[in-house]
């Protein structure tokens, strides 16, 4: 799979905008990669209220720490990385008072809560796309939150092996092994929904 | 067919879900490839699982992205007025993550060339840095360019050397 994600040409731009103390441009930032953010934290934690305290924290040290990104490499896999880091520590948080595994909250994904995108496919196939999807969601939720972030890495933001190891700061042999069981997980728990 | 099973067998034939998504995602080796074909030429089983591969790996391409509310936006926009950006004293230091390894190693450089009694650390390491840039000396321009845009000026010489040097070697190889 070699699907990669556009790179934006007027991102430089904003980005020094943004180093400048541009609020506005950093508006701009923020709607380009809200829906990026969001939808990658909501992945990884499984829950909206901590989703959206996710992209807050994101958001907020992406405008103290900006002058910090020296278009090395790009924008995107070091604002993933940024994420990746920002739901991590939720979860310890979580883990540091509940002393248990993180609660997950499939309603919150499934749910009406659930504030998708719209993908304008006609009435049957969306109800077939949307059944598929949920089970998709639940299979998801077998997961350990690194394999849900690799699977999204992967397949929502097209990242290829070398950007999602420097993501996740890890070897491209990691990243490799850890997609493998994160599909074969996958696919057990769609077998018991009988999605294959 | 066994579906709960990670290959599907049929009189003898097996194709695992495995080399199938490799397929799938133009990742699987020659060998594999061959294997595939051959199976979906041969196998009802494979062409099914094949299928059923296919249409897991869209739909896992096409979860829906999400739109945050529209009050995440409000309490960053509060959250932010009264900041300012941080002030990025050596910007250089991000500008490749060895200058950051490179500077939390420093310290402990440091404490072991003095322990050693390595008191000339900094001709031995910087000369050796300069050298770097004099043996490619065509891309000198370029280096200066970098320091004037990195405003490197100010730095004091071994420092700046080494940052050319490095910049040379990095960016210009």
């Amino acid at each position: 799979m070699e699907k990669r994600a556009p790179q934006r040409e007027d991102d430089k731009e904003l980005i020094c905008l943004c180093q400048g103390g541009d609020r506005a441009a950093f508006e701009r930032l923020y709607r380009r990669y809200a829906q990026d953010v969001y939808t990658m934290a909501m992945r990884i934690v499984r829950s909206v209220e901590l989703a959206e305290e996710v992209t807050q924290e994101v958001f907020i040290s992406l405008y103290r720490d900006i002058q910090k990104f020296q278009f090395q490499s790009a924008f995107t896999t070091w604002l993933y990385r940024i994420v990746y880091r920002r739901s991590a520590d939720q979860f310890r948080k979580i883990r540091k008072h509940k002393d248990h595994t993180v609660p997950l909250m499939p309603d919150d994904v499934n749910g009406a809560r659930y504030e998708a995108v719209e993908s304008g496919a006609n009435p049957a196939d969306q109800a077939i796309e949307n059944e598929q999807q949920e089970m998709l969601e639940k299979a998801m939720d077998s997961l350990t939150p690194k394999q849900r972030a690799i699977l999204i890495l992967r397949y929502t933001h097209h990242l290829s092996y070398e950007e999602i190891a420097h993501v996740l700061r890890c070897r491209i042999g990691t990243v490799k092994s850890r997609l493998n069981r994160a599909h074969k997980m996958m696919q057990e728990k769609l077998n018991q929904l009988e999605f294959f | 067919m066994n579906t709960k099973s990670k290959t599907i067998d049929e009189g003898g034939e097996q194709i695992s879900r495995d080399m199938l998504r490799r397929y799938l995602e133009k990742e699987a080796s020659e060998a594999e490839r061959e294997a595939v074909h051959r199976l979906l030429r041969e196998s009802e089983a494979a062409r099914r699982e094949y299928v059923r591969m296919s249409n897991y790996l869209t739909r896992l391409q096409s979860l829906p992205s999400l739109k945050p509310p529209e009050r995440v936006w409000k309490n960053i926009d509060g959250r932010i007025a009264d900041l300012s950006p941080r002030r990025v004293r050596f910007p250089w230091m991000y500008a490749h993550p060895v200058w950051g390894w490179a500077a939390k190693a420093a310290p402990i450089i440091l404490l072991a060339a003095l322990t050693l009694g390595l008191g000339s650390l900094q001709q031995m390491e910087f000369s050796s840095d300069y050298v770097v840039v004099e043996d490619i000396n065509g891309f000198r321009v370029e280096a200066e360019q970098y320091a004037a845009f990195h405003e490197l000026a100010s730095e004091s010489p071994p420092v700046r050397e080494s940052l050319l040097a490095f910049c040379v070697d990095a960016s210009f190889e």
